[in-house]
């Protein structure tokens, strides 16, 4: 069964067919990422006015790709939300009327659900066929900070989730107070490689609760204030010597800051895995393609003998095929 | 030809199916307009179920020949659904697209009945301002200056801009202008000027086509 995903939640245009909820036969992704590099974040209204633009190039390059026609496809899936509601309309819109003038049945698709359905894709970076059941999900993206037992490709529960804002947004944000370009989380990634993750003693918010919450916001506060005092000090000293410490400074803040955030991220996911007895935790979302995460969480469970799952890079990224696999067995739960 | 057509991009949303070798129109007005995303296919679904024909012929959405959208200007939002709905008919029907402004199908519902006066279709977009459409120039400005700039001759005025702002062209035109009350763009004579374009082969690009805009985008305050 060829199922063709359509995601325009955010500033991506995306469109993938997927067979049987799992082989990827193509993903295309148009970013509007540079859109934005300037404005340090997404704007709706230019964001939709793309999406209108580049959802019916994707969608026939994705169908090209994948080597078929309208008619093999067998249903269209597409992300309903959470998301901005002008850019998502677009894609309702499309995908819903693509749907019908093909006679297939058009499936909503939860943008979040879709990114724990990530991991099930058989690109995914691990190699591993498919992933077991129950497993934790740690959902990390700039929209979303939650843990998650998940039950089935489609049933799960939130066990916690960020008071206010998402892991990825306060990279957004840190990268701005830097004067570093959206989105923050690469380049923060980036540049912590030739920072010390030790040199800046940050908080780690919530670390001490006993729930399975975040919060973020004092995080992005602790950052500013260290910001203030450097440009205090460093008002004193020539350009060149500036620039030079300017980079070394930033690259510390961002690689200190990382680990504050990786460190809260992997402490409350690997409580969950031990209270819940699995042994499985997923990453899932933008911010699980940070090498620091994805290493330091390895390391952290497998020493209690779990496994960690995340899908490749682009995977976790805003994508369709996440969108048509998990279409797939929403389609399949329908019928029974 | 069979010519399906959506407008969107007012308050009164609607639909309608023209078919040019019968000379026949099935239209129906959208419920509930706010949440026309939710609703516009089923809405669609529902227009051929009520389309038969006298010898109880019957239509199925694959039998259309060419999808007419409106492109406003008008609600940003709205306009758009209406598009990715037509772009998605079409790209699925593979059948050719045709959009057209919210100014040529107000004048082309009253025209016939205003042989010698000039028509001026005004859009309400709130806070005071019209968009406008005066010979070739299409525009957004505040309703006064609009008024300021026609010379005093008779006028026929249409649309929300109009019924919205009728004390003021009144005040500015006395006897001279007449407001004409069908401010709603209406599918129909979406669906009839597509069917002109049509035989002349002026088809859109299916994938260039967007919604006439006239402003750029609002920015606004970042968060």
């Amino acid at each position: 069964m060829n199922i063709l995903g359509i995601e325009t939640s955010c500033d991506e245009t995306a469109a993938a067919v997927v067979k049987d909820g799992k082989e990827v036969l193509s993903s295309i992704v148009a970013s509007q990422a540079d859109l934005f590099a300037k404005h340090g974040g997404v704007i709706p209204e230019i964001a939709s006015r793309k999406h209108l633009e580049m959802l019916t190039p994707v969608i026939n390059e994705a169908l090209e790709k994948a080597g078929l026609n309208p008619n093999d496809i067998d249903g269209v899936a597409y992300t309903k939300e959470p998301g901005l509601l002008p850019a998502l309309l677009v894609g309702i819109s499309h995908a819903k009327a693509l749907a019908l003038s093909l006679g297939v049945p058009a499936i909503p698709i939860n943008h979040l659900e879709a990114h724990v359905y990530a991991n099930s894709l058989t690109s995914s970076a691990d190699k591993k066929e498919g992933i077991p059941y129950p497993h934790i999900c740690l959902l990390v993206s700039g929209g979303h900070t939650s843990i998650l037992f998940v039950e089935s490709p489609t049933k799960y529960k939130t066990l916690g989730q960020t008071r206010d804002d998402a892991a990825g947004e306060a990279f957004d944000k840190v990268a701005r107070l830097l004067g570093l370009p959206y989105p923050g989380g690469p380049i923060i990634d980036k540049m912590a490689q030739d920072g010390d993750p030790a040199s800046i003693k940050f908080p780690r918010p919530m670390m001490d609760t006993e729930d399975y919450d975040f919060s973020f916001s004092g995080l992005k506060t602790a950052v500013l204030h260290e910001v203030k005092r450097r440009v205090e000090i460093s008002d004193e000293l020539s350009d060149e010597l500036k620039d030079q410490l300017d980079y070394n400074w930033k690259a510390d803040i961002a690689a200190s800051f990382q680990e504050a955030v990786a460190d809260v991220l992997i402490y409350k996911t690997m409580n969950a895995a031990i209270e819940k007895n699995v042994d499985t935790i997923s990453l899932a979302g933008g911010v699980a393609a940070n090498s620091r995460l994805r290493e330091k969480m390895i390391r952290a469970a497998n020493d209690l003998g779990i496994d960690v799952r995340y899908p490749d890079l682009k995977m976790c990224m805003d994508n369709a095929a996440m969108v048509a696999g998990l279409g797939y067995h929403m389609i399949k739960e329908l019928k029974n | 030809m069979r010519i399906l057509a959506i407008e969107t991009s007012d308050k009164t949303a609607d639909i309608a199916l023209l078919d040019t070798e019968h000379d026949q129109v099935w239209k129906k007005e959208l419920k509930t307009v706010q949440k026309v995303s939710e609703t516009l296919v089923d809405e669609i679904k529902e227009l051929f179920q009520s389309v038969e024909y006298a010898d109880l012929r019957t239509l199925r959405i694959t039998d259309i020949d060419l999808v007419a959208v409106g492109i406003g200007p008008g609600s940003y939002t709205g306009t758009r659904v209406g598009i990715a709905t037509a772009k998605g008919l079409a790209q699925g029907l593979k059948v050719k697209m045709i959009g057209v402004t919210s100014f040529e199908a107000l004048i082309e519902a009253i025209d016939e009945d205003y042989e010698d006066t000039e028509i001026i279709p005004l859009i309400d977009a709130k806070n005071d301002r019209v968009y406008f459409q005066i010979g070739e120039e299409q525009g957004c400005s505040d309703i006064s200056e609009v008024l300021e700039r026609l010379k005093d001759k008779n006028y026929v005025f249409v649309g929300t801009g109009a019924t919205t702002h009728r004390g003021l062209i009144a005040e500015r035109f006395q006897e001279q202008a007449k407001v004409d009350d069908r401010d709603q763009v209406s599918a129909k004579f979406i669906a009839q000027i597509a069917q002109g374009r049509a035989e002349a082969n002026l088809h859109d690009n299916a994938i260039a086509l967007k919604p006439l805009y006239i402003n750029k985008p609002n920015i606004g305050t970042k968060k």
